[in-house]
């Protein structure tokens, strides 16, 4: 019965396709129908159509003798593809020598930059970490002549200052200090700006440093700071605080000087206030990018630990 | 016959293998004019299908020593012929080459139809009496670049050399029953490009 309907039915396009291909089972019921049906038959014959204008089209289109110059066209090709090839040993010993120019020119640009840093280092100002050791040796004319241009003070020979002590006479940080000794008890020189460790490499301090200090007495430590910031600023002027609550003071100082800004918190530190924040200046920092009396707005909060 | 070529053509690549270029060059002469035909109707261009016969020759010369006899000659040959054709196809797509109508549109009317229920077609309307002249090479050619690439692909190889449905599989790396129905959905697609066509030419 199922069959039987089978047959009655147009199948699907699917079946005419493999019945014009000779691809249907003439078993199936689908196949029995079709070669009785003259719609599914007219549909079979445009399938067989379309092939057979495909096929004239295809076989008209081959120019003539294709065969033959096609494949000496392929063997010219090839003889002009394999001239063109460069023999192995060749293009090792190529391949090295671009290498070896690579490298050369890595190695040169690299020796002029540290040379160019040599002779003229980045214009900064540090302070000595261990100012307790004398100032033994001078900088190259160079440096000094640009500390001028920066209203930096020159350095001299032999000079001397205590830990904690600034000097901020005529406007100049205490840059007798400057790189004059190297870091650490060892009392070694510091050659060369150009050798920094890690920890001397200048640091850059934006136009707005946010600080968080981290204190355990905070109406004391409020005392202090404000002492500490006198000293450092000329006066109390342009300090505003606002009180949080008990456990928080947010301070905002304007019109600083980065050299000023520095100073700050190299005191803050020894006075044990503990900075939580990584922004620069940090305590232990000893050199800085661009003029010391470069502008900057110091933001800080002192919070109860 | 099939099985003697088949034959031949393992003993000529056996003999390229050993050394023997002129196995090569009668590979190329037996198969060059069947690569070029794929190529067209899978280009539609003379000069695009010329270049791919030449390189799919220079790539199947550089591989053959690596060819391990894992389907026929042919088979093989044929893929790389539809691979470069693909290649080239896009190629010219990407460059802005003329597309002469819209394949979704097309499309999308000839799967519409439900399954096993269609318009008897009206015996004196014979959509290919329009390509019974002198440009019907070209008209079908160029109509057929308006299908699919995955539908262009099997129609073509199945009016090449009349290739079965096993060895299109082979060549395009997919299942029997996905040929079958790619056949089947290429011939209702080109039938419906073509009375399009020629309704378009009346129209004129």
């Amino acid at each position: 019965m199922k069959e039987a309907n089978k047959e009655k039915k147009c199948p699907e396009k699917e079946f005419l396709s493999l019945y014009a291909d000779d691809m249907l089972s003439s078993d199936l019921p689908e196949f029995k129908h079709i070669s009785a049906c003259e719609k599914c038959k007219a549909e079979v014959m445009l399938y067989k159509k379309l092939g057979a204008v495909i096929q004239d089209s295809l076989f008209s289109a081959v120019p003539e003798n294709f065969a033959e110059t096609s494949v000496s066209k392929f063997r010219e090709r090839l003889a002009n593809e394999e001239s063109k090839i460069i023999p192995f040993p060749v293009l090792v010993l190529a391949r090295v020598a671009s290498i070896l120019f690579f490298l050369s020119s890595v190695i040169f640009f690299v020796s002029s930059l540290v040379t160019n840093e040599e002779e003229n280092p980045p214009a900064s100002f540090a302070r000595s970490e261990d100012s307790s050791h004398e100032a033994t040796t001078q900088l190259p004319s160079a440096t000094n002549e640009k500390m001028v241009a920066n209203n930096i003070s020159p350095v001299s020979p032999q000079q001397q200052v205590s830990k904690g002590e600034a000097s901020f006479q005529d406007n100049s940080v205490s840059f007798e200090n400057m790189a004059l000794t190297s870091a650490g008890a060892s009392g070694q020189q510091l050659q060369r700006f150009s050798s920094y460790s890690n920890t001397d490499r200048p640091a850059q301090i934006p136009k707005i440093v946010r600080h968080v200090w981290s204190v355990k007495d905070i109406e004391a430590a409020k005392t202090r700071l404000v002492q500490i910031i006198s000293q450092n600023k000329d006066g109390q002027e342009n300090i505003h605080s606002r009180a949080k609550d008990n456990s928080r003071i947010k301070f905002a100082l304007g019109k600083l000087q980065k050299k000023q800004l520095v100073e700050i918190v190299k005191q803050l530190s020894e006075e044990g206030f503990k900075l939580l924040s990584p922004q620069e200046p940090q305590p232990e920092r000893q050199v800085f990018e661009g003029a010391p009396e470069e502008p900057v707005r110091y933001y800080f909060d002192i919070v109860k630990s | 016959m099939d099985v003697a070529n088949k034959k031949d053509d393992r003993e000529l690549v056996e003999s390229f293998k050993n050394g023997c270029e002129e196995a090569f060059d009668e590979l190329a002469k037996r198969y060059s004019t069947k690569m070029f035909q794929t190529a067209f109707g899978l280009t539609g261009n003379r000069q695009d299908a010329e270049e791919v016969v030449q390189d799919a020759l220079i790539r199947a010369y550089r591989s053959l020593h690596n060819f391990r006899g894992d389907s026929s000659f042919s088979t093989w040959v044929f893929r790389i012929v539809v691979n470069l054709s693909r290649n080239k196809y896009h190629w010219n797509r990407r460059r802005g080459a003329e597309i002469t109508s819209s394949i979704s549109e097309k499309i999308k009317d000839a799967e519409n139809e439900t399954k096993g229920d269609f318009e008897i077609a009206d015996s004196k309307f014979d959509p290919f009496s329009m390509l019974q002249n002198a440009e019907a090479e070209k008209n079908v050619i160029s109509l057929m670049k308006d299908l699919p690439e995955k539908l262009r692909e099997v129609l073509i190889l199945r009016h090449i050399e009349e290739k079965s449905y096993e060895q299109i599989a082979e060549i395009l790396k997919c299942n029997l029953g996905t040929v079958k129905s790619r056949i089947s959905r290429a011939r209702e697609a080109m039938i419906e490009i073509v009375r399009r066509e020629k309704e378009n030419e009346r129209g004129k």
